[in-house]
């Protein structure tokens, strides 16, 4: 599995480690049932502190993406919604892209909110 | 068959036989009908039939020796011969200790206390037998010299831009009849140690040695980044770190365990081999002029990744 982390990175560090290893998983390179490297190893890997990796991990746990289980590690879920995975980060870049042009979080929302069924 | 093969499936079991039989066959006549086999701390306090325990003990190294020259057709399987060895050397050292202890006694119950020699013993001939089987096994003419494979036009890359830090994690499963057979080995060795004649120790620590071996060879664990290389089998120690500025190039190739003398850990002159399976693996070309293999899915990446974090250094190339 290879995580890439620009140096120009959008968001918080955590973020783009979880928005990394979400496009491995949703690209195939990550598939169902594999575990990811403990989280003190890719911590050290890619130099960051520790809990920002826990915390990606943790993201990633909550959006179903993956099981943390004692004496496991992480695993990517057979059923990872990685549809949803896909979305996420596209969510993410219009989030970036939104920013850029200048529109408020609300005015990205209720732009979304217009848009037809 | 090199001369060395022969000394290994040939001459070396055959001494051991030796060693099983003789003293059955000089001593038996001054044991017990029913001998001491089991001992605790307060002395022998198990028996079993003196004629089972030689036919057992022979049986399971003929067994052995059956099952070494089997692997003896197949050269890459020969790497479980020092551990056969090794347990030859046990059985020989245990069925020693036995007899001495049950020599010139009229019944077993007054047979010696089993002394720490005859514990240590068995344990300290498996292993030099083990070593020996290494040595001999090590020593191996190689059929072919150790070489990478593949095309080098192309210097493999992921496309690493100058800030971009990255990672890239991976491993390699071994091919299942490996693990299998050191597994059943391990289970044989546990079942005797707790059912079969004499002294139980001596094969469980074997059987834990042997299922330590079957995790070890299991799996590799391999992680690139701007620290290095790191690799290790499938238990957290031994492991290699290799750091960037040690390594001069780094390609993907095809691992033929047989160019390393077997699976595990494997050390030739000038180079070290992490093999787990046939197949992919990343090889490391050190600046001092040694090798690194590590077998591993998705090698071609991981090089990738080597080349790009060697090429970010200003001033530095990588090595032709």
């Amino acid at each position: 599995m290879l995580i890439r982390l620009p140096a120009d990175g959008e968001g918080p560090l955590y973020e783009q480690i979880a928005g990394a290893i979400r496009r491995a998983i949703s690209s195939g390179e990550l598939p169902a049932g594999e575990r990811l490297p403990p989280a003190r190893e890719l911590a050290g890997a890619i130099d960051v502190n520790l809990h920002t990796v826990l915390r990606a991990y943790a993201q990633l746990r909550e959006d179903g993406l993956i099981d943390v289980r004692r004496g496991r590690g992480a695993v990517v879920r057979d059923d990872a919604p990685t549809g949803q995975a896909d979305v996420h980060e596209l969510a993410v870049r219009l989030l970036a892209e939104a920013r850029r042009a200048g529109l408020s979080r609300r005015e990205l929302l209720s732009l979304i909110e217009r848009l037809p069924a | 068959m090199t001369a060395r093969r022969a000394l290994v499936v040939l001459v070396l079991p055959a001494l051991v036989l030796v060693a099983i039989g003789l003293p059955i066959l000089l001593l038996g006549d001054r044991l017990p009908t029913t001998i001491a086999t089991h001992w605790s701390t307060g002395g022998p306090d198990g028996s079993s039939d003196g004629t089972i325990a030689a036919i057992v003990t022979v049986g399971l190294w003929l067994l052995a020796w059956v099952a070494l020259l089997i692997a003896g057709r197949h050269p890459q399987r020969l790497f479980y011969a020092p551990w056969l060895l090794g347990l030859g050397g046990l059985l020989a050292g245990i069925s020693g200790a036995t007899i001495a202890a049950n020599l010139d006694v009229a019944d077993w119950r007054q047979a010696d206390h089993l002394s720490p020699l005859g514990v240590l013993g068995p344990l300290v001939l498996a292993g030099l037998l083990v070593v020996l089987g290494e040595r001999l096994e090590r020593g191996r003419p190689v059929d072919r010299r150790p070489h990478a494979d593949g095309p080098v036009d192309a210097r493999p890359t992921v496309g690493l831009s100058p800030d971009e830090r990255a990672v890239w994690t991976g491993r390699a499963v071994a091919t299942p009849w490996l693990i299998a057979l050191t597994g059943g080995i391990a289970l044989v060795l546990v079942v005797l140690g707790l059912v079969g004649p004499g002294p139980k120790l001596p094969l469980l620590a074997a059987a834990v040695v042997l299922l330590a071996v079957a995790v070890a060879v299991g799996s590799t664990r391999v992680t690139v980044s701007e620290r290095g290389v790191s690799a290790r089998l499938g238990l957290p120690w031994p492991r290699r770190r290799i750091a960037l500025d040690t390594i001069g190039d780094a390609r993907a190739i095809d691992v033929e365990p047989l160019q390393w003398g077997g699976w595990g850990w494997r050390m030739r002159p000038g180079a070290t081999a992490l093999v787990v399976r046939r197949g992919e693996g990343l090889l490391l070309d050190l600046r001092d002029g040694r090798r690194f293999v590590v077998t591993v899915d998705d090698a071609a990446t991981a090089a990738g990744l080597v080349c790009d974090l060697l090429a970010r250094d200003p001033g530095r190339t990588p090595t032709a």
